[in-house]
């Protein structure tokens, strides 16, 4: 049992900063959370999303290119076709290598199979020479089916990563919300501390000074000894004793002093 | 007069108990690698430092008298729901404040009402967190601190007096510190055996152990959103059943049974009429559900068998739906819900015995109208009960009915539809857990409106402080005498 009133208020301090602390630190730990999560939907969901939105514009453009090859625009056609191919494979493998959901390589997968065929086709009609008619049909009835397929692939792994990017934006409001809560917690639990606190103050430092000056008051010399009545044994204690041995020994001198 | 300082050292006591139970959840959270180690660790190091703050300044205690122990008894309840509240509250998903409030209110009275729509979904040292408040409400916090704290003869007594009813004192005849001793000695070897026997018949450790706390404490909590449905296994509802049974008798009697003494389980007319009622409500409900073709009569017998004992032990543990039951078998398990289990064990509500103890007063009221100079007792066990504890039951009952009336009555107020109103009010009061209506065996208490959790929420309180303690508490600081 501790006696000392100084390590008891030192304890309490203690104690009081050892909840703050607590309390800082794991706000501090869920704040970092939410910057991890906030890092994650922008650095890789989005950038997956950038990438989808490249792609499905190459594709647009590659499209645009066996168009214009068709009508007889071959130059700028064959450069469309080319340019968007490399665009689209760039794009492909930036999303492999950044792939966030468990999902995500089958979706991978699925666009470079599509895109596969939609460019072997794309090519079947450029390396055969064909005539306009033969050509427009060829891309009537494989081609863009192809494309569409493509399109579709593409689109299916924009659509994950939005619906991950919501997600996770919900995740982010949530940490939030809980990064919140040691706070408001602790809050409490401080207000507690501190009524807690004022009340042994009261008990164990007002109330003994308060006992001590009433007994004095009511003192005189014939009582021979002060009783404050201090129940506790800390330094309100050894200040009653220390009285008493100092009226023990001044009635003492008194007395001789009489003789 | 009530020492404050008394007081606030003892509700010290049973924050660091509860600190305890929250430092063991942190570590299985740190071991299964969740995200619910922080809200845990930090609720656990919360609740050591206000627990720990008064053992600092407030000097050991020698004595404590009544009113100081009832006050510890009713505080101590009420300051553990809000610290149990805290890692549900910072931990999130769900649980709002008022949830987070309810589910603790109703782990720690071992209600086992729900809240929670995807129990799943909890963390392992969260979920444990959760079956672990009603481990702790389940033999009392009270009781538990006091197996941990040096033996005081004045300290033991008042808490004794203000912790266990008078009529659960009749089947001890021995000291308090050793009726603690038995209560937990039981409590603990319950627990251990279910948990060998579900290990053994399939259960992982931790569900073994989850729903064994659950059972033996009477709560109903599960870690399973299809509670013991989810395992389809016959033979574990029967271990189940067992043990829900055995925790709704009371611990008295059954150490007294184990050690073979004359009174005991089997010898107790109370028991023996706990059972028979029991009994013939499996019947009847096995009749129906057999006859309305719900299902076979082994499927009837198995269902209605786990639900009735289920509801009548204020477990809450669920197998069937029955808020598909026909009306007949509904009103049945309501009145289960309402009868509760026996006096001595760890469910709450109204009991059994005051219910058998209500007819033998009836009895003796209707035998002086016929002899109105004959001199009659009201007996339990052979024993004659003192008309002062029979009028005190008598009043319990009029306040438990009032009380419940009182909810039903608001919940309607706030929209609750009259089923719905009126089976949560009797399953929280009786501490039992699901309902009829929107709040049945395989519902939860989520949907219904703030006011209503919060009002719910007192509720459970008063039931599991058997409500006399905690009016004679307000009256206690109101200042009557």
């Amino acid at each position: 049992m501790i006696k000392s009133l100084k390590i008891k208020i030192l304890l309490s301090f203690t104690l009081l900063i050892f909840m703050l602390l607590g309390a800082g630190i794991m706000s501090i730990f869920e704040f970092s959370n939410i910057g991890d999560s906030v890092d994650k939907v922008l650095k890789n969901n989005y950038q997956s999303i950038e990438s989808a939105k490249k792609m499905a514009d190459a594709l647009e453009r590659e499209n645009n290119g066996i168009l214009l090859w068709l009508i007889g625009d071959r130059d700028s056609g064959m450069e469309a076709i080319h340019h968007s191919d490399s665009t689209i494979r760039k794009a492909i493998s930036e999303t492999d290598s950044n792939i966030t959901e468990a999902e995500e390589p089958e979706y991978i997968s699925a666009i470079i199979q599509a895109y596969d065929l939609y460019h072997t086709s794309v090519l079947k009609i450029v390396d055969d020479g064909s005539s306009l008619g033969e050509g427009k049909n060829r891309f009537e009835m494989e081609t863009q089916t192809l494309f569409f397929n493509t399109k579709k692939a593409i689109n299916y792994l924009m659509a994950l990563n939005q619906d991950q990017m919501y997600r996770q934006s919900g995740i982010v409001k949530e940490k939030s919300r809980r990064a919140m809560m040691p706070a408001i917690v602790s809050i409490a639990a401080a207000v507690i501390f501190v009524l807690l606190f004022n009340f042994f103050i009261a008990i164990y430092f007002s109330h003994p000074i308060k006992k001590l000056i009433n007994s004095i008051k009511e003192f005189y010399p014939e009582k021979g000894r002060l009783n404050a009545h201090i129940s506790s044994q800390d330094e309100f204690k050894t200040l009653e004793e220390e009285i008493n041995n100092l009226i023990y020994r001044l009635l003492k001198k008194r007395d001789n002093v009489t003789e | 007069m009530v020492r404050k300082k008394v007081v606030i050292k003892y509700l010290g006591y049973i924050l660091l108990f509860n600190a305890l139970f929250l430092f063991i959840s942190a570590m299985i959270s740190y071991v299964q690698k969740e995200n619910s180690l922080n809200a845990l660790l930090f609720s656990a190091v919360l609740t050591a430092i206000l627990g720990g703050f008064p053992q600092i300044f407030v000097e050991k205690i020698e004595e404590i008298s009544f009113q100081e122990g009832l006050a510890i008894s009713v505080l101590g309840w009420i300051i553990t729901c809000f610290i149990g509240m805290i890692p549900f509250y910072i931990w999130g998903g769900e649980f709002t404040l008022v949830n987070a409030l309810f589910e603790s209110v109703s782990g720690y009275t071992t209600t086992g009402a729900s809240i929670l729509n995807d129990v799943e979904a909890l963390p392992k040292g969260l979920l444990f967190w959760r079956i672990s408040t009603s481990f702790i409400g389940g033999v009392g916090i009270i009781l538990f601190v006091l197996l941990v704290l040096p033996e005081k003869k004045g300290v033991q007594a008042s808490f004794y007096r203000s912790e266990v009813s008078d009529l659960s004192k009749m089947s001890f005849r021995i000291r308090s510190r050793h009726i603690i001793r038995i209560i937990t000695t039981v409590y603990f070897s319950l627990i251990i055996l279910e948990t060998i026997l579900l290990k053994m018949l399939g259960m992982s450790f931790f569900d073994a152990l989850s729903h064994s706390f659950s059972t033996v404490a009477t709560s109903g909590f599960s870690t399973r959103n299809l509670s013991v449905a989810a395992f389809q296994n016959p033979w574990m509802e029967i271990v189940i059943m067992f043990f829900m049974l055995l925790s709704s008798l009371h611990f008295g009697l059954i150490f007294l049974t184990i050690t073979r003494q004359k009174q005991n389980i089997f010898t107790s007319l109370p028991v023996r009429s706990y059972v028979i009622v029991m009994f013939i409500g499996i019947i009847l409900i096995t009749l129906q559900l057999t006859h309305e073709k719900i299902f076979d009569f082994w499927e009837s017998l198995r269902y209605a068998s786990f639900q009735v004992i289920s509801l009548a032990s204020t477990t809450g543990l669920v197998t069937a739906d029955t808020s598909v039951w026909p009306i007949f078998s509904i009103l049945l398990l309501c009145y289960y819900t309402i009868q509760c289990g026996m006096v001595g064990s760890t469910s709450g509500g109204l009991k059994f015995d005051r219910i058998y103890l209500f007819f033998s007063s009836v009895k003796k009221q209707l035998k002086l109208i016929i002899h109105p100079e004959g001199i009659y007792a009201v007996r339990m066990n052979k024993k004659a009960i003192e008309h002062d504890l029979e009028l005190q039951i008598m009043v319990f009952i009029v306040l438990y009915i009032l009380t419940f009336s009182v909810t039903t009555l608001l919940l309607s107020a706030m929209g609750v539809d009259g089923m719905t109103a009126f089976s949560a009010s009797i399953a929280t009061i009786g501490n039992v857990g699901p309902g009829f209506g929107d709040v049945s065996s395989f519902g939860n208490y989520a949907h219904l409106p703030d006011a209503a959790k919060y009002l719910l929420s007192a509720n459970m309180l008063l039931g599991r402080l058997e409500i006399m303690n905690v009016f004679a508490l307000f009256m206690m600081l109101g200042g009557k005498k």
